[in-house]
C-alpha cells in the first residue's frame, strides 16, 4: 500500500503495464473490434491514434490475452532495417533464431508462407509501424497475400498515404480501428480508477470536478499527458507538504496549475 | 526539486494567475458596460415616451385606458386556453372558427394564438388549434387514431421533424413497427443528427426481425459519433436481449 504523495505519484509513471490497464467504454469497444478483426479472413488491421491514446498498451494486452489461443507475435520495437526484420520473420516462421551467418532472401519467406497457409494462421502485431520504411511495409503487404500471415499495424496516423492509401494496399485492410483522446468523463474515470486500483481511495475521492476539468482542458484528454501532469502535480504536492502548504490527501489547485506550467501544458 | 526551482515556478504561477484574472475581467467589464448602456438607454426612452404622452389630448388618454381593459380580458382568455390545451389531442380536436358567438377575435402576437374576447371560453381552445403551434409533442397513451391522422396530414404540408418523430414514437408504442420504421426514416431524412431517429429505426427493424440490418445501421452511426447510448443498444441487440 502506497503512502503519501511520494507513493501516489508512482501511480502515474508512464510505463506499459498490462495489469494497470483501465477498461474504458471506448477502449473496450476498440479492443473487441481488434479481436474480431483478427478472426476475419482479410490480411491487414490498422490501429490508429495520436500518441498517448493507448495503442501500445492495447497491443500488449491483446498479446497477453490471446497468445495462448493464437499464433501471435509482437514486434514492440520497430525493426527499421531489412536485415533485422528478416531475422524476426525467420524466427516467426521457424520458431528458432536465424543463424548469424545465414541469409534468407525475401522470396523464400513468401514461398514458405504460401506453403504453410493451410496449417498455420500467424498474426504479427507491429507497434510504431509509421517508423518502418516503405519497402518493409510493402513486404508486409506481399506476405499478407500469401494467406498464412496477418499484420496488425499500430501507427499514429496514415502518414504513409503514398503507400497505405494506394488501392492495392488498402483493399487488404480488413479493419481500421481509431483510438482517440478521452472525453472529460472518461479521463475522470481513468484517473479515479488508477488511484483506486492502488488503494488510494482518499486521494481518488478528493479530486474535484473543477480539478478534473482542468486536467482535461490542459491535456486534451490524452492519457500520456494526463499521467505526466499528475505525476508532476503529486511530486509538487510532496514538496509543498514539507513546506506545510498542503496536506495529504488534498491536492491544491495551485499544485495542478504549477504542474501544468512546469510540463509546458500551459504558458505562464 | 529544490527551493530555488520551486520559487521560480511559483513566480511563473503567480503571473499565470494574474493573466487569468485579467482575462476574466475584460469580458466581465465589457458585459457590465453593455448592460449599463442598455439600462441607461431604456431609461432615456421611457422618459421620452412619458413626455410625448403627457402632451396628448384627453381622447388619447381614454383610448389607452380602453385598451388596458381589453388586454385584461384577453389575458384571462389566454390563461383559459393554456389550461385547456396542454396536449396534442386537445389541440388537434378543435377545428372550429376563431370568432365565437359573442364578441370579436383578437390576435395575440406573443403566443400566436387567436383569442376570443367576451365569447364562449371553450372556443378559446379551438381558436388555439387553428394554428399548428410548435410545442413539445409527447406520446400520450390515448387510443385515438385521429391524433396520428391529424399529425400525418400536417406533416404533408409542413414536413416538420417533430411531427415525423412523434409519429415514429406513436406507432412504436402501438407496436406498429413498419410504420414506426417508416416515420423514423422520415425524421432522419430531415435531421440525420438526431440520435433518437437512429434508435427508433433500429429498434423497429429488430422488432420486425431484421436484426442484421439494424446492427449495420447502428454500427455505422456509432462509428461516426461514438455515442455510449448507441453502444449499449448495440450490445443489447448483439446479445439477443429483449428490446423495449
Amino acid at each position: 500500500m502506497m503512502s503519501g504523495f511520494s507513493g501516489a505519484k508512482q501511480v502515474f509513471v508512464d510505463e506499459i503495464n498490462v495489469d494497470d490497464y483501465i477498461g474504458l467504454e471506448g477502449s473496450r469497444a476498440a479492443y473487441d473490434r481488434l479481436v474480431n478483426g483478427l478472426d476475419e479472413s482479410v490480411k491487414i488491421v490498422l490501429l490508429l491514434g495520436p500518441p498517448g491514446t493507448g495503442k501500445t498498451l492495447m497491443l500488449h494486452r491483446l498479446y497477453e490475452n490471446l497468445r495462448h489461443q493464437k499464433e501471435l507475435h509482437l514486434i514492440a520495437t520497430p525493426l527499421v532495417k531489412r536485415e533485422e526484420f528478416h531475422r524476426k520473420l525467420f524466427e516467426i516462421f521457424t520458431g528458432k533464431p536465424q543463424p548469424l551467418n545465414a541469409k534468407v532472401d525475401f522470396d523464400t519467406f513468401v514461398q514458405f508462407a504460401r506453403e504453410i497457409k493451410e496449417e498455420r494462421k500467424i498474426v504479427v502485431l507491429v507497434d510504431e509501424a509509421q517508423m518502418y520504411p516503405a519497402d518493409l511495409l510493402e513486404e508486409m503487404r506481399i506476405l499478407s497475400d500469401a494467406g498464412s500471415i496477418k499484420f496488425l499495424l499500430s501507427l499514429h496516423k496514415l502518414d504513409r498515404e503514398e503507400l497505405l492509401a494506394k488501392e492495392h494496399f488498402q483493399t487488404r485492410v480488413s479493419e481500421t480501428i481509431t483510438l482517440a483522446n478521452a472525453s472529460r468523463e472518461e479521463l475522470a474515470t481513468y484517473v479515479h480508477q488508477k488511484l483506486l486500483n492502488k488503494g488510494l481511495v482518499d486521494l481518488a475521492d478528493r479530486l474535484s470536478g473543477r480539478q478534473q476539468k482542468f486536467i482535461h482542458r490542459y491535456t486534451g484528454g490524452n492519457f500520456r499527458d494526463c499521467n505526466k501532469l499528475l505525476y508532476t502535480a503529486l511530486d509538487l504536492c510532496d514538496f509543498m507538504e514539507k513546506r506545510e502548504e498542503c496536506r495529504y490527501p488534498e491536492i491544491p489547485m495551485k499544485a495542478l496549475e504549477m504542474a501544468a506550467i512546469k510540463t509546458g501544458f500551459v504558458h505562464e | 526539486m529544490n527551493e530555488s526551482e520551486y520559487e521560480l515556478l511559483e513566480q511563473k504561477w503567480k503571473s499565470f494567475r494574474k493573466s487569468k484574472r485579467t482575462k476574466l475581467l475584460i469580458p466581465a467589464l465589457t458585459l457590465i458596460a453593455v448592460f449599463g448602456a442598455l439600462a441607461y438607454l431604456s431609461t432615456l426612452r421611457s422618459h421620452k415616451i412619458a413626455s410625448v404622452v403627457s402632451k396628448e389630448t384627453n381622447t388619447s388618454v381614454s383610448t389607452a385606458s380602453a385598451d388596458s381593459n381589453t388586454d385584461k380580458q384577453s389575458s384571462a382568455g389566454r390563461q383559459e386556453s393554456a389550461a385547456l390545451a396542454p396536449h396534442v389531442p386537445s389541440l388537434a380536436h378543435k377545428e372550429s372558427n376563431a370568432t365565437g358567438a359573442h364578441g370579436s377575435a383578437k390576435k395575440d402576437t406573443a403566443s400566436g394564438m387567436t383569442i376570443v374576447m367576451g365569447g364562449e371560453q371553450s372556443d378559446a381552445a379551438s381558436a388555439a388549434s387553428q394554428r399548428p403551434n410548435k410545442i413539445e409533442l409527447d406520446v400520450v397513451a390515448s387510443g385515438n387514431m385521429d391524433v396520428a391522422r391529424q399529425v400525418r396530414n400536417r406533416f404533408e404540408v409542413t414536413h416538420d421533424f417533430d411531427d415525423a418523430l412523434y409519429l415514429a414514437k406513436y406507432y412504436y408504442a402501438r407496436k406498429n413497427y413498419q410504420q414506426s420504421e417508416y416515420w423514423a426514416m422520415q425524421a432522419n431524412t430531415i435531421n440525420s443528427e438526431n440520435e433518437e431517429t437512429w434508435i427508433l429505426f433500429a429498434k423497429s427493424k429488430v422488432k420486425l426481425g431484421h436484426r442484421v440490418s439494424a446492427l449495420k445501421v447502428l454500427q455505422a452511426y456509432f462509428d461516426q459519433t461514438g455515442s455510449q447510448r448507441i453502444k449499449l443498444l448495440l450490445d443489447k441487440i448483439r446479445r439477443g436481449k429483449p428490446i423495449e
